[in-house]
């Protein structure tokens, strides 16, 4: 495989901006695109990607961006209790490890140890 | 450990020219040589054309059980071989990164005079040294005019991991043309499997080691003991070449009385060989001989004063040069023949003996061992006779002596066994000097959990007992309840003021009591005041050379500069600051950090970008360490360092240390006006749109993370580390690489070099 | 083939290879399991399909599927292409541009 294959590879992993940016549309990158503040756009898309199940990386992205932009750690989970009766127990409960551990490392708890 | 020294020995000379190591803390320069040649050695030619047809081989690893002659062939490939060598014979002290890589810095300038400056910076506690220790060794031997061989003997006796991941980040990295060599009992601490797919290891083990039949006819001749081809064929089975069990055999059949049969039958068993050292050694030995060996063997280094007084005898001098003499199992350590050690199996043999002959007198013979070097000046070995004693009272005194000099030498695991020792046998109870001391040492150290235990234990205590320094152990108490601020800063000017009346004039803990009340001063308000006491704080710390909190109250006196709007006057203070900090080796002391903080924002309120990026990269390493045990210092810093990032029109790094800051208030909600800074930060930031999330957004733990992440650690092994589950290291360094814009690791590794996040 | 690319009433069937990236495309959108992404994989180079055409379906369906799917689908992908991308993570020698040594 070529190196730019795999560069795209790993960097769709990770979910990164720049790359995502040009495939999904730019407003991947820009951060509130439309009228919402940044923190209100970081956490709609926390919960969009809570709906549809996505990666650790997915879900590392969107905490940071909306913690970066100054939401509370209750907010965070908060997003994943509103949804809970919209997207079922089960998508919530698989998430919630996930986001409790993009908030953990932004804390800096050690969740596991 | 360390020798009696008077000016002019070696060692003293030695310790001279490398006096930016910690002043008790005396280089063993025995352990910087292969062990003498022992006459009648037998030349292991086979081994030797091996060794010296491997030299383009990165990795060398000698491998096998006591008595194979490990130490002795590695001597005499040194002795034959054309290239420079470093050699290090590891020791029980070197499982501390600071001593190992001292050691190591040590040998390589005695095979050319080395730039010092790159070996004695020391890494943050809690950080993976290996890397930076690794790095900075192979970067010494690739800046060396001729290759250098480094080789480190006993390497099984390294069991601290720090120090055995570092070995194996060398092996990876040995620089070309250069050698790693390692004699090990047990398995080499490098990826061997990963050396020997890229081909750069040369293994040599038992096998090889074995001694074969003209090996063992040379050796019995060197020993002065005729035996038939026959004989010496069936003497090598018994002993499947194991070359000390030849030479006790040598020394038996020697005697007269040996037995030739299969009495020898026996290869590499330490219980066997105990037994035939009784039956054929210690057999032929006076009996007062016998126990002066046994009982000395408790002691890792020997001079006639200390046997004497561990034997209760008077020519214990006269004794050891006669040991040396007439036998080659004591080795001596200095040129006068002061001091001698064991050799080590043998040291090992006897101390079984002692054990069978006498148990109950280990314990005492410690005890006057430690007595001895307690009286003599030589506080670490009595620290680890006095442990090996169960003298809890003789072990207090002496750490509580010792401890400091020790931390700011950079030997943090050295005293982390120290304090370690008290809290395994669940004695601090009964030492509150060791619970105060280890209690703030955790707490610089960033381990806020074991700071508070510590504390707890420490206040407790009400014991009218003078310390060290001469102060009166409530001024201790007062001090550390200060330093911690666990209730309030009110609480917290009463404690520093109560500690700065009753320390003693010469204590170290003076200057940082008066800080802490300067500080108190200027959450009411009243920075006049503030500075005068701040002022006062830099002039005592300067006075009793407490260079840490001098630092520290630099930097606060530059935080009440700016709160004048005085720029030039806060640039200045936070400089000396700094450079008290580079003079004293203290780069990654964590409560330095603040002296970064300010410094950052000085560099970029002159409009200097790069210096103030400088100075919080270097912040950023540290971070990590400021955590709600110190918490005044550590939000202090934190929002410093928010300011700072905002001044650099960076919002996204600014909110992460605004969010580390608001962690620590909410464990430590009454630090004055703190909190009201830190929720105008806040509102500050609630009007700033966020940029790119990069580098500076990087957190505490994910900067944690960052030091193992330059190591050959898998994900799993790193989780081992930290106490972290292998997932939550691999979605920590996803996180890593995309705040750093990198797809790799080699790439985020390259990245946080170039950006000063790697020492 | 020939009788793959022709249908009955003589108009052009969809090639296997299309279908095999069509179907890759679905499995994007739907977040399959890691085989069925290796036998979707498999089929459409087997069918003709190169490395290129996959990483462009896959490039091509994101507007569609969005932004999770991308992320969560790439490693799956990469495995069935061979490349493993947990592993290329951990890895300690991917390229590095400019870096002559192992530091």
């Amino acid at each position: 495989m070529k190196a730019e294959h795999e560069d795209l590879l790993r960097k769709l992993a990770l979910n990164d901006e720049g790359v995502l940016a040009p495939l999904v549309g730019d407003g991947v990158a820009d951060a509130a695109p439309g009228g919402l503040d940044d923190k209100t756009a970081a956490l709609v898309r926390l919960a969009g990607l809570v709906a549809i199940g996505s990666a650790p990386a997915s879900y590392q992205w969107i905490v940071t961006r909306a913690l970066v932009a100054g939401a509370s750690d209750a907010e965070v989970t908060g997003v994943l209790v509103a949804l809970a009766p919209i997207v079922g127990s089960v998508r919530v409960g698989s998430a919630a490890p996930e986001v409790a551990l993009a908030i953990g490392s932004e804390l800096d708890l050690p969740l596991d140890g | 450990m360390g020798v009696v020294e008077s000016p002019g020995t070696p060692a003293a000379q030695f310790h001279a020219a490398t006096s930016w190591l910690a002043p008790s803390f005396l280089l063993e320069e025995s352990k910087l040589r292969p062990p003498p040649p022992r006459p009648g050695t037998v030349r292991r030619a086979g081994l030797l054309d091996r060794l010296h047809a491997s030299s383009d081989a990165p990795v060398v690893t000698i491998v096998g059980p006591p008595g194979y002659g490990k130490s002795a062939l590695l001597g005499q490939w040194v002795e034959e071989g054309p290239r420079a060598v470093a050699w290090v014979s590891i020791e029980d002290e070197d499982n501390d990164p600071a001593v190992l890589l001292a050691y190591i810095a040590a040998a390589l300038d005695r095979v050319k005079p080395i730039d010092v400056d790159i070996l004695r910076t020391r890494a943050p506690p809690g950080a993976s040294v290996a890397a930076t220790v690794a790095r900075r060794i192979a970067a010494t031997m690739s800046g060396m005019a001729e290759p250098v061989a480094l080789v480190l003997d006993h390497t099984e006796l390294l069991h601290n991991h720090q120090c055995r991941d570092a070995i194996a980040e060398l092996a990876v990295h040995v620089p070309p043309a250069g050698q790693l060599v390692l004699a090990s009992r047990g398995t080499p601490p490098v990826p061997l499997a990963r050396l020997r797919a890229q081909g750069t290891v040369v293994e040599v083990g038992t096998d090889e080691l074995a001694m074969d039949e003209s090996e063992a006819l040379m050796l019995l001749d060197g020993a002065g003991v005729g035996l038939g081809d026959a004989e010496v064929a069936e003497l090598v089975r018994h002993t499947e070449g194991w070359p000390v069990g030849l030479y006790l055999a040598a020394l038996a059949l020697k005697s007269g009385n040996g037995s030739r049969n299969g009495a020898l039958a026996f290869s590499g068993d330490d219980r066997l060989m105990a037994d035939y050292l009784r039956m054929e050694l210690l057999a032929r030995v006076p009996r007062g001989r016998v126990s002066f060996l046994t009982r000395t063997s408790v002691l890792e280094r020997m001079c006639g004063p200390l046997c004497d007084a561990v034997v209760g005898g008077t020519q214990s001098g006269r004794l050891l040069e006669a040991l040396e003499g007439s036998n080659l199992l004591v080795v001596p350590l200095d040129r006068r023949r002061e001091w001698y050690r064991y050799h080590r199996l043998f040291q090992e043999l006897l101390r079984v003996e002692l054990a069978q002959r006498e148990a109950g007198a280990v314990a005492q013979l410690h005890s006057r061992a430690a007595a001895w070097c307690e009286a003599n000046g030589m506080a670490e070995m009595a620290i680890t006779h006095a442990q090996a004693a169960g003298d809890a009272d003789q072990v207090a005194r002496l750490v509580t002596a010792c401890a400091l000099t020790a931390y700011a030498g950079g030997r943090l695991e050295t005293v982390d066994r120290w304090f370690r020792w008290f809290d395994e046998r669940d004695l601090i109870e009964g030492y509150p000097s060791v619970a105060v001391l280890g209690a703030v040492l955790r707490a610089v150290m960033g381990q806020p959990a074991a700071a508070e235990r510590w504390a707890a234990v420490a206040e407790r205590a009400s014991i009218a007992a003078t310390l060290p320094d001469g102060s009166p152990m409530e001024s201790w108490q007062a001090q550390l309840r200060a330093f911690m601020c666990r209730h309030g800063v009110d609480q917290m000017r009463r404690d520093s003021e109560l500690a700065g009346k009753g320390l003693a004039p010469g204590s170290q803990w003076r200057a940082s009591a008066l800080a802490l009340e300067g500080v108190s001063w200027l959450f009411d308000g009243e920075a006049e005041r503030a500075d005068e006491i701040l002022a006062l704080a830099v002039d005592v710390g300067t006075d009793v050379g407490a260079v840490p909190a001098t630092a520290v109250a630099l930097a606060e006196r530059a935080i009440v500069a700016l709160g004048r709007g005085d720029w030039a006057e806060a640039e200045g203070l936070a400089k000396r600051g700094v450079g008290l900090i580079h003079d004293g080796h203290l780069e990654d002391y964590g409560p330095g950090t603040i002296v970064h903080a300010v410094l950052a924002r000085t560099a970029a309120h002159r409009g200097d970008v790069s210096g103030a990026r400088e100075c919080l990269g270097h912040a950023a390493r540290l971070r990590p360490q400021l955590t709600y045990a110190m918490p005044v210092l550590a939000v202090q810093t934190l929002l410093e360092l928010a300011r700072a990032y905002l001044a650099l029109a960076d919002p996204a790094g600014a909110r992460v240390v605004v969010r580390e800051a608001e962690d620590i208030l909410r464990i430590r909600p009454d630090l004055g006006s703190l909190p009201g800074e830190a929720a105008e930060l806040r509102a500050t930031l609630d009007t700033l749109r966020v940029g790119s999330v990069g580098a500076s957004s990087l957190t505490a733990a994910e900067l944690r993370l960052v030091p193992l992440l330059s190591t050959h650690l898998s994900f799993r092994e790193i989780g081992e580390r930290l106490h972290v589950s292998r997932h939550t290291v691999k979605t920590q360094a996803i996180s890593v690489y995309r705040k750093l814009g990198v797809s790799s690791r080699s790439e985020a590794i390259d990245r946080v070099q170039a950006i000063g996040l790697l020492a | 083939m020939e009788a793959a690319t022709t249908g009955p009433i003589g108009r052009k069937r969809l090639d296997d290879r299309t279908a095999a990236l069509a179907r890759l495309a679905a499995l994007l959108a739907m977040r399959a399991s890691a085989t069925a992404y290796r036998e979707c994989v498999d089929r459409a180079l087997a069918a003709g399909a190169s490395i290129d055409d996959v990483i462009d379906t896959l490039k091509g369906v994101a507007p569609v599927v969005g932004l999770a799917r991308m992320v969560s689908a790439a490693p799956e992908v990469a495995l069935a292409l061979g490349y493993d991308v947990d592993a290329a993570l951990e890895a300690l020698d991917i390229h590095r541009p400019g870096s002559p040594d192992g530091f």
